[in-house]
């Protein structure tokens, strides 16, 4: 071991230490207060998709983990949707609504996308997203 | 991040590997950080700001000293550093290279079951990243390029002992990293940008030619000077190893003396990660440390302005791979295209790489600006220093903040996509093999949670803000002749910093916003 200035590192290292002693303080606040409610609730949204796309209050639904989560969707056209992420295909045609279901088990933000015949290559925004955030 | 590792999370957990591809435009799913936390982040990040202030200026240090432990003490770790232990690693990294280029031209040419995409883009260019930061200048070790021109000057030393390998012309004082600088943006447009950039042939030619770039130039200016100025990829691994805590050391005047580059002595005699002096200097002079993390930013010696740009182009290229996924970017492209019709490439493109292009231009001119604010605060000094001095000086101070940013993006996402490359080094080329028995795994998606992200990004962020505001007090004690000029000079770059790290924070709390590309097929 060689230590040319160990002496005066004590500022530093002292400054370091307080640093990660008060970000375990902060961090450990929240992580104490979020887990609550862990019962299995059914979370069911009517999605209404029209000229391919939905309500701006859909664009983001929200649920959390352990959910049983619904997307009840109908459409005005046959579409195909897939969420990304838990890989899920569901297919909608006028006066055939279809729904989506599924626990949410996997946390984080998944699009939804259409997919149909004949698109061309542009870059498509999702349909909407669906955040599953943690208990 | 490329496109391609963004669209993988999803071809990884669909099923069957032709439906993957037919629906490959995935995303990553991160959630943004709540507001709490982001004010709990934020909060820390002006706190802990004034605790350096007061803490670290009261009794300064002055120099680029630090403890440091030689391993080659050790007998298990002098195993590890002997040669054939070193040439077995370059074999096996030349290996892995062959691998991927064979994979890119003969494999199937279906991204998503070849190994040469997920291997450059996850495993390699963001695994590597955390190996050079957290361990170590390995790939000065198992750069390929390196390896296969070193085997070439032993057999041509073994044919004709006398032969001088190479032309050995002078690379002009001047040039610096400039070549490297230029390479990084082309490499950065290839990454963001380019639509090709996960096809396998792509990658493969890519390879070759960067190949045939890179041997050339190390045969006319010779091995080493073209690593130091040219590899691009020796120079930015290379510089995140300065935040690693292991560094291989010389301490030989006489080696030194020879070195091509006439400036790796870090402190007169010692050459810290210069491997051409390592590989010169006696046994009993060479070293291999472990140091604490990032005191290789300690270097009391300002960068020169081409090295100072090559940080800079990194730091821009990794904050706007970022804000280019926030509702600001998307708000920015929709208003360019006509209302209601999707974004069109082209408009893609073209905003993509004026980004890529203004972002350094950008990031150059608010440090210039802090600098310039530096220069004036300190100009009653013994020592005063000019703005250009102070920028070359600080801006590697940077780098902990740009690589926390880069890990509190990337980890989760590298911890789950990255494990397309199990089951793909089991079948490289795609055509059904079973090489090592792991050609069925399947990705594990719930190893990293929502939770698990956040903590990891804030708690990173947070202490890479507060070692780069350390890295730059010692550096201005070191720099002025008295603490009151090297406290002023920390007001504009503490500024600077607590701005860096809060635009970190803000991309990490906004939504992510694919403009995504179009279905695969």
């Amino acid at each position: 071991m060689e230590n040319a200035s160990g002496a005066h590192h004590a500022p530093g290292v002292a400054s370091l230490l307080a640093a990660v002693i008060a970000l375990a303080a902060c961090l450990a606040l929240p992580v104490m207060a979020g887990d609550e409610s862990a019962q299995a609730a059914v979370r069911a949204f009517e999605i209404r998709i029209e000229h391919r796309r939905v309500s701006q209050a859909q664009r983001v639904l929200r649920a959390t983990e352990g959910e049983h989560v619904e997307l009840r969707w109908s459409a005005d056209e046959p579409l195909v949707v897939h969420l990304h992420g838990y890989d899920f295909e569901t297919r909608i045609a006028p006066g055939e609504p279809a729904v989506t279901a599924f626990v949410a088990r996997l946390t984080g933000r998944f699009p939804v996308a259409i997919h149909a015949e004949g698109e061309s290559k542009h870059r498509h925004s999702a349909l909407l997203h669906v955040e599953i955030h943690p208990r | 991040m490329s496109r391609f590792i963004r669209a993988s999370g999803a071809a990884a957990l669909a099923l069957p590997p032709a439906e993957a591809a037919a629906h490959a435009f995935g995303a990553r799913y991160d959630l943004p950080l709540p507001l709490t936390l982001w004010l709990a982040a934020a909060g820390l990040t002006v706190a802990l700001s004034f605790l350096v202030f007061a803490l670290a200026l009261r009794r300064g240090t002055r120099g680029a000293s630090y403890p440091r432990l030689n391993l080659l003490r050790l007998p298990g770790a002098r195993a590890l550093a002997h040669p054939l232990v070193v040439e077995g690693l370059r074999a096996v990294s030349v290996c892995a290279f062959v691998v991927l280029i064979a994979a890119g031209l003969f494999g199937t040419q279906d991204p998503f079951r070849n190994l040469a995409p997920a291997f450059l883009w996850i495993a390699w260019w963001v695994g590597f990243t955390y190996l050079s930061a957290g361990a170590g200048d390995l790939w000065a070790l198992l750069n390929p390029w390196k390896a296969l021109y070193l085997w070439a000057e032993a057999i041509t030393r073994w044919i004709r002992s006398a032969a001088r390998f190479g032309l050995h012309r002078d690379l002009p004082a001047g040039v610096g990293v400039w070549p490297a600088t230029a390479l990084l943006l082309a490499y950065g447009w290839i990454e963001i940008v380019w639509d090709g950039n996960a096809v396998p042939a792509n990658i493969a030619r890519l390879a070759l030619g960067y190949s045939l770039l890179t041997w050339t130039c190390m045969f006319v200016f010779g091995r080493e000077a073209w690593l130091r100025s040219g590899e691009v990829f020796a120079v930015y691994f290379g510089l995140l190893a300065r935040l690693a805590p292991s560094e291989v050391r010389a301490r030989s005047a006489a080696a030194c003396a020879a070195c091509t580059a006439r400036s790796c002595r870090a402190v007169p005699g010692d050459c810290v990660n210069c491997y051409e002096c390592y590989a010169r200097a006696a046994p009993a002079d060479r070293e291999w440390n472990l140091r604490p993390p990032a005191a290789g930013l300690l270097d009391p010696r300002p960068v020169p302005t081409s090295a100072a740009a090559f940080v800079i182009v990194m730091l821009a290229t990794v904050t706007f791979d970022g804000a280019r996924e926030t509702p600001l970017w998307a708000g920015l492209l929709a208003r360019a295209s006509r209302p209601g019709e999707p974004i069109a490439d082209s408009v893609w493109s073209a905003a993509a790489t004026a980004g890529l292009l203004l972002g350094p231009c950008v990031f150059a001119l608010v440090i210039l600006g802090a600098s310039g604010l530096m220069a004036r605060l300190t100009r009653g000094d013994v020592r005063p220093a000019s703005a250009g001095e102070l920028a070359r000086l600080f801006v590697p101070a940077l780098l902990p903040i740009a690589f926390a940013y880069h890990v509190a993006h990337y980890l989760s996402y590298l911890l789950v996509a990255g494990q397309v490359v199990i089951p793909l080094a089991s079948d490289p080329f795609g055509r059904g093999w079973d090489l090592f028995g792991t050609a069925h795994y399947k990705i594990a998606v719930g190893i990293v949670g929502a939770r698990f992200a956040w903590y990891t990004s804030v708690i990173v962020i947070v202490l890479g803000h507060v070692l780069a505001m350390y890295l730059a007090h010692r550096l201005a004690l070191g720099r002025f002749s008295e603490p009151r000029a090297a406290r002023r000079s920390q007001y504009p770059l503490a500024a600077l910093m607590v701005a860096y790290t809060m635009a970190s924070l803000w991309i990490l709390a906004q939504p992510i916003v694919e403009t995504a590309p179009g279905p695969v097929k």
